[in-house]
């Protein structure tokens, strides 16, 4: 089982976003470290869902930020190591969907926001062969390593 | 021709952690080529099988997207810049194929379709009470797809259940109910997740068992775990789907839902213990849970799905002998103690003494008991005293003690003529507490040798005559 070290504050904004985005799906990055099976979150940045239609039930981040966010990540010397989105009103699992736009390395960290307060989060890690999400530790530290 | 190839940063782990490299191929294809003769393992997570990209990686070269160009075979310019770029994207739960092809009938209903067939995946709701109306209630809502059903019994099955509960069958005789329900349920529709609750629902756990649930539905059967769901459900903010039926009678609505009256505006107080015969007492027909547990479960999946017109603020009277659906108006009462704007009720309380119960029991005290053993030495040494037999005339065909007179219960005060008031009278019942009523009734009518058979007809087969049947 792999591993997400992340601090208190990068936690609480993540929570924060997909409350406040409520009832729309909510989406971000967090940058950090890959550290031997570790990954160590240092920071959270929020990114717009661009998605047009059914945002409730759907996110979708564009390229480009996606691409400004990991240059941003190589200027800093960081690694963008999770993909965070907000499930509203449904459980903090990852759909099929999910699964089919998904990478190994990633953490995909997945809140589940109920009626727009926060209902309990989860990270998940795509298996090597595709075929299944499995569930990653994540480890709660005070302050940034 | 040497252009450079930035790699994201997740499947660095597949190029020795090189975040770019170097490569000298003349077109997209070229490039990605070199790549996975390099480092063979990244391929699987960029290309499909057929050798295209998958739907979620993107390559833009020099800030465009080779998919608005010319693809795989879009030219590479010495000193190009190409990036590979997840789109990323994601969402709620899906529905497998299996689940589609099994719910293709909602999926046609506009009302419904796979987003609503989605809500009803994720829903999770309760059924307190898996008897009557939780038969019907969870059998629909299983096949309907409710994501998690909650179920909360202590009882085993009984011979006397399978007239109306439509989820157990004669081998689930004397077993417990969850269990048998659970392997019935999973049978119907195994996508679903099913929690059992083995326990008597009471002030102590009902708020922890609510909680976790987005709908509760009261198949009760009776007044203090009623009050009880009601006022669980208030303090919690979830909406109560209400049912209860009595003989050929049935009632519907749902209570504490977008701001419209519980159970306590309508009937701030029970009533007085006694006065409303248990479904044991008074009977029930056997269809009449089908009708009331399938129009709940009805009023439950609109409140997933958000259409149609809810059972709020309306109150459906069913009369099955006269066919005959009347509907109430209810409104909220601002007074409620529960619900209204200035409670006194903000935690759970003791219901069964709130609807009289132990005050019933305590009274009972008052009443004079024999034990099986004392009647039988009693009638051994050639006495015999009057045995009354207060149960109804199906029960006494399937059982009867010898010598005793049958007087049904309710006919007891007209034909008090028929018994003396000064002679030695026991009274019994299926297991004593039809009778205790009824001695109850002799004592205030100035009979004064009463005494009430402790444990009925049931204690007797099971300790003196095991030839009569119990029931």
């Amino acid at each position: 089982m792999s591993e997400i070290v992340l601090t208190q504050d990068i936690i609480d904004s993540f929570l924060k976003h997909g409350e406040k985005d409520y009832p729309f799906e909510c989406c971000g990055f967090i940058l950090g470290h890959f550290i031997d099976e570790k990954s160590i979150g240092t920071e959270y940045i929020a990114i717009p869902n661009t998605k047009e239609e059914n945002k409730e039930r759907r996110f979708l981040i564009d390229p480009m930020a996606y691409q400004d966010a990991e240059d941003l990540a190589d200027e800093k010397g960081l690694s963008i190591i999770s993909i965070v989105h907000s499930h509203p009103d449904h459980p903090n699992r990852p759909s099929g969907f999910d699964r089919k736009h998904a990478w190994p390395g990633f953490s995909y960290i997945i809140m589940s926001i109920k009626k727009g307060t926060s209902a309990g989060y989860k990270s998940w890690a795509l298996d090597q062969d595709r075929t299944k999400f499995i569930g990653e530790k994540i480890t709660i530290i005070k302050e940034e390593i | 021709m040497t252009s450079t190839l930035k790699i994201p940063s997740p499947l660095r782990s597949f190029t020795n952690d090189q975040a770019s490299l170097n490569v000298n191929g003349k077109n997209i294809k070229e490039v990605l080529n070199e790549l996975f003769s390099e480092y063979p393992d990244i391929k699987g997570h960029l290309m499909e099988d057929d050798e295209n990209l998958r739907n979620f990686v993107n390559i833009f070269i020099n800030g465009e997207n080779i998919r608005q160009k010319e693809g795989l075979i879009t030219q590479v310019n010495d000193d190009s810049d190409i990036r590979i770029i997840p789109s990323i994207a994601g969402g709620t739960i899906d529905l497998t194929q299996e689940e589609l092809i099994r719910y293709s009938r909602h999926l046609s209903l506009p009302e419904v379709g796979e987003d609503g067939q989605k809500k009803i995946k994720a829903s999770k709701v309760l059924i307190v009470g898996v008897g009557g109306l939780g038969s019907p209630v969870s059998l629909y809502l299983a096949a309907a797809g409710v994501g998690t059903i909650g179920l909360v019994d202590f009882d085993v099955v009984d011979e006397s259940n399978l007239q109306r509960q439509v989820l157990f069958g004669v081998n689930q005789k004397n077993k417990s109910k969850l269990e048998s329900a659970t392997k019935r349920l999973k049978n119907l529709n195994p996508h679903t997740i099913y929690k059992s609750h083995e326990v008597v629902l009471s002030s102590d756990n009902a708020l922890d068992i609510i909680k976790d649930y987005d709908i509760v539905i009261d198949g009760t059967d009776n007044f203090p775990t009623r009050y009880l769901v009601n006022d669980a459900c208030v303090l919690l903010g979830k909406p109560n789907v209400y049912g209860s039926i009595y003989r050929f009678d049935g009632q519907v609505s749902i209570f504490n839902y977008n701001k419209g009256p519980c159970y306590r505006c309508l009937y701030p107080s029970p009533p007085p213990p006694g006065l409303v015969p248990s479904c044991a007492e008074g009977g029930v027909l056997g269809v009449l849970p089908g009708i009331i547990g399938t129009l709940q479960a009805n009023e439950a999946l609109k409140i997933i799905l958000n259409i149609g017109d809810l059972m709020v603020n309306r109150f459906l009277l069913f009369d099955a002998l006269a066919m005959e659906f009347t509907e109430l108006k209810i409104v909220k009462d601002d007074n409620c103690v529960v619900c209204g704007t200035n409670p006194s009720i903000t935690k759970l309380i003791d219901y069964k003494q709130f609807c009289g119960i132990s005050e019933e029991e305590d009274d009972n005290s008052e009443i004079d008991e024999i034990s099986v053993y004392e009647l039988d030495s009693i009638l051994r040494n050639g006495k015999t005293p009057l045995i009354l037999d207060v149960r109804e005339k199906h029960e006494v065909k399937i059982a009867k003690i010898e010598g005793t007179v049958h007087i049904p219960m309710k006919e007891v005060e007209n034909r008090l003529d028929e018994l003396d008031a000064n002679g030695e009278i026991i009274v019994h019942c299926k297991s004593g507490a039809r009778s205790a009523k009824i001695c109850k009734l002799l004592m205030k009518h100035k009979y004064k040798d009463v005494k009430n058979l402790k444990g009925g007809i049931l204690e007797w087969s099971k300790k003196i005559d095991s030839q009569i049947l119990q029931y």
